[in-house]
């Protein structure tokens, strides 16, 4: 058994028992489908509450699966926002003009703005006494 | 439900929409809407927000499809735009505080097709189910909904909501601990 098995107490952990490893057990499903590593698995197959964890643990996945083939049908149809040509023609790749990302225009603007606070300082700080030099 | 993919009318009007053609595209969008509408009904736990969401990814989707380079199925391709989208529009509308989470929204739907007993267990679980759902928090929903439901891999999670992968395990993982916890205390 493997220092990491060991140190999770799978070596100790009694066959029928009330399982502290069930989490662990099932962390290693989370990944997907329930695939165990074997000293896991091992386990899983002498351990009752594994077993049980492990059937709801799959139960509830084969439910979200299953929620996949449900619809919801549209209230009203979602495409008449492509009916206005004007508006979305514009925004097509082929004729749209090249827009400036909104995060960049910002840090731009932050960047002058700084700039301009740091060039204030300066001048002010150029023209202090105790920092211009004697004549 | 029905597979586009193994549409060639769907490659055909992707092709048209392509070179510019409107009305391939919405005859695309058209097809597609259901599908897109129920994903962001269920990321956004909101049926007015949802519509709005539809709306946006259709137009964005118009707007990118000459980007477009097929190394996915339009139809995963639309659906990332939405995930992202609903992500960004429920963040929004999470801050203005103009939405609420319905949690009618994940109601089973009757299924007759088994024997009444296993559809009654069946029901029963997914009512739970659909109450645990409505429970998470938005971030630890939205994984949930992408991985568990739509089988999406934690690479694409990650790229759809700017997300590490790693991040996108974490929260499932604990997504998952929340429902099981949620559905242990319905029971």
């Amino acid at each position: 058994m493997s220092r990491l098995a060991a140190r999770a107490g799978l070596d100790r952990v009694p066959r029928i028992a009330t399982c502290g490893l069930t989490r662990l057990v099932l962390h290693g499903a989370e990944s997907g489908g329930i695939d165990l590593p074997p000293v896991l698995e091992r386990h899983r197959r002498g351990c009752l509450s594994c077993q049980a964890a492990t059937a709801r643990q799959r139960r509830m996945l084969a439910e979200l699966g299953a929620m996949r083939n449900q619809v919801e049908p549209v209230p009203y149809d979602m495409t008449a926002g492509l009916e206005y040509p004007v508006e979305v023609d514009a925004d097509h790749p082929a004729e749209q003009r090249r827009s400036i990302n909104r995060k960049t225009t910002t840090a731009v603007a932050s960047a002058v703005s700084v700039a301009a606070i740091g060039a204030v300082v300066l001048a002010r700080r150029m023209r202090s006494p105790r920092i211009r030099r004697p004549t | 439900m029905r597979d586009h993919r193994l549409d060639p009318d769907v490659n055909e009007l992707v092709n048209r929409s392509r070179e510019g053609d409107q009305a391939a595209f919405g005859e695309l969008a058209r097809l597609h809407q259901h599908e897109v509408y129920t994903l962001a009904v269920r990321l956004t736990g909101d049926r007015t927000l949802a519509a709005d969401v539809t709306q946006e990814a259709l137009i964005r989707a118009w707007r990118a499809i000459g980007r477009f380079r097929g190394d996915s199925s339009f139809s995963t391709w639309l659906y990332r735009i939405t995930a992202n989208v609903a992500w960004t529009l429920k963040g929004r509308a999470a801050r203005q505080r103009t939405y609420q989470l319905d949690a009618m929204i994940f109601q089973p739907q009757a299924d007759d097709r088994t024997n009444p007993e296993v559809a009654g267990e069946r029901t029963e679980l997914r009512a739970r189910l659909g109450a645990a759902l409505a429970e998470l928090a938005r971030s630890q929903r939205t994984v949930v909904i992408l991985k568990d439901v739509y089988g999406w891999s934690h690479k694409e999670i990650s790229e759809a909501l700017s997300i590490s992968v790693t991040a996108s395990k974490v929260r499932l993982h604990r997504a998952h601990l929340r429902l099981r916890e949620l559905l242990k205390e319905a029971s």
